[in-house]
């Protein structure tokens, strides 16, 4: 026997009652997260359901031109009890006879609240500490801080000098260095880091000019937290290291993590008077002008 | 945290609502979301697509209520025995276990989700079968279920009426769930023309928990139907023993003596579980429905005397049958209520001689019948058959 209930309040329906449930794999959309729908719902007005759902007259003023329906959470569709679409009952349009409905799944709800919006937008938790390790797995880890060499990082930043090194790709394919007019601060980051990004984490000599540390975010914990905080909890995560399931073949999916040119290591900058010579052109006179600059910067 | 889970007590109809209560605990300080959980598994694994859960938020009292007659219900195919080879047959798949675990879900102030089920679940066991609403309320009523109206008491699964006229060749067919009592004697009392009664103690092997078909004409027991004096066998009683220990109900049947040219039997599956019989002693008129498409083939240059435009790409039909029930009673035309509502059907179907059967799966077409009309003494309807097969072939009565 098929039934709808509204948070345990059952719906008296006609004995012909029916309802189409269209079903949708979110996994085939790219664009947007569809759930299951519950189609052509077409409730009798009577003093059960207006007791549930209210008076179909007040409905009128919920439909002005462009909204999409009145929302009623915690409504189930259920054959024999057997549970078979829950959500929320949408009531788009309610005459004297009937309630005219659909129901969107939760997953629907979710999709709808979360269409066009960055994932950054999403209430990420702040000041979090930088645990700095030798090595680090996606089960105990929310980061890792894989070593990538990034020449680049530090182009168009700071001030500029000549000489400085910067990699290019000989004709043969091997690569090589030349001197350039680029930033101080890539100069460093070659001289101390070789251009490495997340190197040498553990050992003293990690605030050394051009320091960049960018923990990257494994793609297991993103889509774990994006889901949680709206509600959704992974019941089996296929992209495991865990060693108990090695053959999973999401298993080697487990090391992916997002990429971001964001480096966590702050600048401490001493600044300091320096003297700068200055001619003076109406006076034709050589003056001394007494400037602060950056005088030192610690990593 | 865990909560308590009620299961039903005893044997359950799958057909009906099954209920399963939870009571438990309040949600945590902090909570959100809080539900009370069940997990429904099939030992056996005769649910297909186990285990099943389902939650729902506690009220006010903290008590929930989960119907689960969606999950446990199940199709199975039925079958009984033919011929009459073993007056005993036990069924093990007939019925089937179920274990309940309660739990509980929420999320955390952390906004964690949490699980958290009960060590050991409970389990009870169900029969395919099912009761009217207006039964539900009247065992409400006088707290009882169907355990304690037909298993605890040792009822057979049938409704079938006492003194239920039968044919003498008839499978005469009782089922009986074993709930702990062996039983290893099937007794049947047979009653002569002549005054003169036959007690035959048939041994029998049954197995605990198990549904057993028992045959209990006497014809198909290998008891005399007419004695040597010419006693004719008019009636029997049918009981189930364990040794000298009654164990089932007593059941008893006549035999209906008329003269009948081509008698037909129809086997169902009945409301409680088991597999019913039914003589139709009266006029059958056997047809044939046929469907098909016609569509249009053009003429070729080549066509001959034989050709056709007109062709029958698809042809298909079933034997259907209009077969009078005979005179009744009241009572058994009150059980053909329960042949008219059952959806596994067999017609056995005699050949021409009638010295043999054919199992036919049929399906009774709608009806609005009068069953019984208390302005008179005897009553009778004609039941509406058809094949439960659709076939562009035909079937060669003449190999059976």
């Amino acid at each position: 026997m098929l039934t709808i209930d509204l948070s345990g309040s059952y719906f008296a329906l006609d004995t012909a009652f029916s309802v189409r449930i269209s079903g949708m794999n979110p996994a085939c959309f790219t664009d947007k997260i569809p759930g299951d729908a519950g189609l052509g719902i077409s409730i009798p007005v009577n003093d059960i359901n207006r007791g549930i759902l209210g008076a179909p007259e007040r409905f009128a003023k919920y439909f002005p031109a462009g909204n999409p329906g009145v929302r009623f959470p915690g409504c189930s569709i259920r054959f024999g009890g057997a549970l078979l679409i829950s959500g929320s009952l949408v009531v788009t349009q309610a005459s004297n006879e009937n309630y005219d409905c659909w129901l969107q799944s939760n997953l629907g709800v979710m999709g709808e609240a979360q269409q066009e919006k960055d994932i950054t937008e999403m209430a990420w938790p702040t000041n979090q500490t930088f645990v700095a390790k030798e090595s680090y797995n996606d089960e105990d880890d929310d980061y890792c801080a894989m070593i990538i060499k990034n020449p680049g990082f530090w182009d168009g930043k700071g001030r500029e000098a000549d000489n400085v090194p910067m990699a290019y790709t000989d004709e043969n394919g091997d690569p090589q260095i030349k001197l350039e007019t680029r930033s101080v601060l890539s100069g460093d980051h070659w001289t101390n880091y070789a251009w490495l990004v997340n190197n040498k984490l553990t050992e003293p000599e990690i605030n050394k000019k051009g320091c960049v540390i960018s923990p990257f975010l494994y793609l297991r914990y993103v889509i774990r937290e994006s889901l949680r905080m709206n509600g959704w909890y992974i019941n089996r995560n296929d992209m495991t290291s865990n060693p108990l399931f090695p053959s999973l073949p999401m298993a080697t999916c487990s090391q992916l993590a997002i990429y971001n040119n964001v480096s966590i290591v702050e600048p401490e900058f001493t600044t300091g008077s320096y003297n700068l010579p200055q001619y003076n052109w109406e006076t034709n006179q050589l003056e001394t002008k007494t400037e602060n600059i950056i005088t030192e910067q610690e990593w | 945290m865990s909560i308590t889970v009620t299961v039903p007590s005893g044997i359950t109809l799958s057909g009906n609502p099954v209920w399963v209560t939870a009571t438990g605990p309040a949600a945590p300080a902090g909570a959100t979301n809080y539900k009370f959980a069940i997990k429904i598994e099939s030992p056996g694994g005769e649910l297909t697509g186990a285990p099943f859960y389902d939650a729902i938020p506690p009220d006010d009292a903290l008590f929930a209520r989960f119907n689960i007659q969606g999950y446990v219900d199940r199709q199975t195919v039925y079958a009984f025995g033919w011929p009459v080879n073993n007056i005993c047959l036990p069924y093990g798949n007939y019925t089937h276990e179920v274990k309940i675990t309660g739990g509980v879900s929420y999320i955390n102030s952390n906004g964690d989700l949490v699980e958290a089920w009960n060590a050991s679940g409970e389990t009870f066991t169900l029969i395919n079968g099912g009761v009217s609403q207006r039964q539900i309320d009247i065992w409400k009523a006088a707290t009882q279920t169907f355990q304690t109206t037909y298993i605890t008491p040792g009822k057979f699964l049938t409704q079938r009426p006492q003194d239920d006229y039968c044919h003498p060749h008839q499978p005469v067919k009782l089922w009986f769930y074993n709930d702990g009592v062996i039983c290893n004697t099937l007794r049947l009392v047979c009653k002569y023309s002549d005054g003169t009664s036959v007690t035959s103690n048939i041994a029998i092997t049954q197995y605990e928990h198990y549904l057993h078909e028992l045959s209990v004409n006497p014809y198909h027991n290998s008891i005399d139907l007419v004695t040597e004096s010419g006693a004719v066998l008019l009636n029997w009683t049918a009981r189930l023993y364990n040794n000298e220990t009654t164990v089932s109900d007593e059941r008893r049947f006549q035999y209906d003596l008329r003269p009948c040219e081509r008698p037909f039997w129809l086997m169902f599956f009945n409301s409680l579980g088991g597999i019913d019989d039914v003589y139709l002693s009266g006029y059958a008129v056997e047809g044939f429905e046929v469907e098909g498409t016609t569509v249009y083939k053009p003429a070729q240059f080549d066509n001959s005397i034989f050709d056709r435009t007109l062709v029958t790409p698809g042809k298909q039909g079933n034997n259907a049958w209009r077969i009078n029930t005979g005179w009744k009673t009241a009572t058994q035309m009150l059980h053909l209520r329960d042949l008219l509502l059952s959806r596994e059907v067999w017609l056995l179907y005699p050949n021409n001689g009638v010295t043999n059967y054919y199992v036919i799966p049929v399906n009774i077409g709608n009806s609005q019948a009068e069953l019984v009309d208390r302005q008179k003494d005897l009553w009778a309807i004609d039941i509406e058959i058809t094949e439960a097969h659709n076939s562009q072939f035909s079937f060669d009565n003449r190999l059976y």
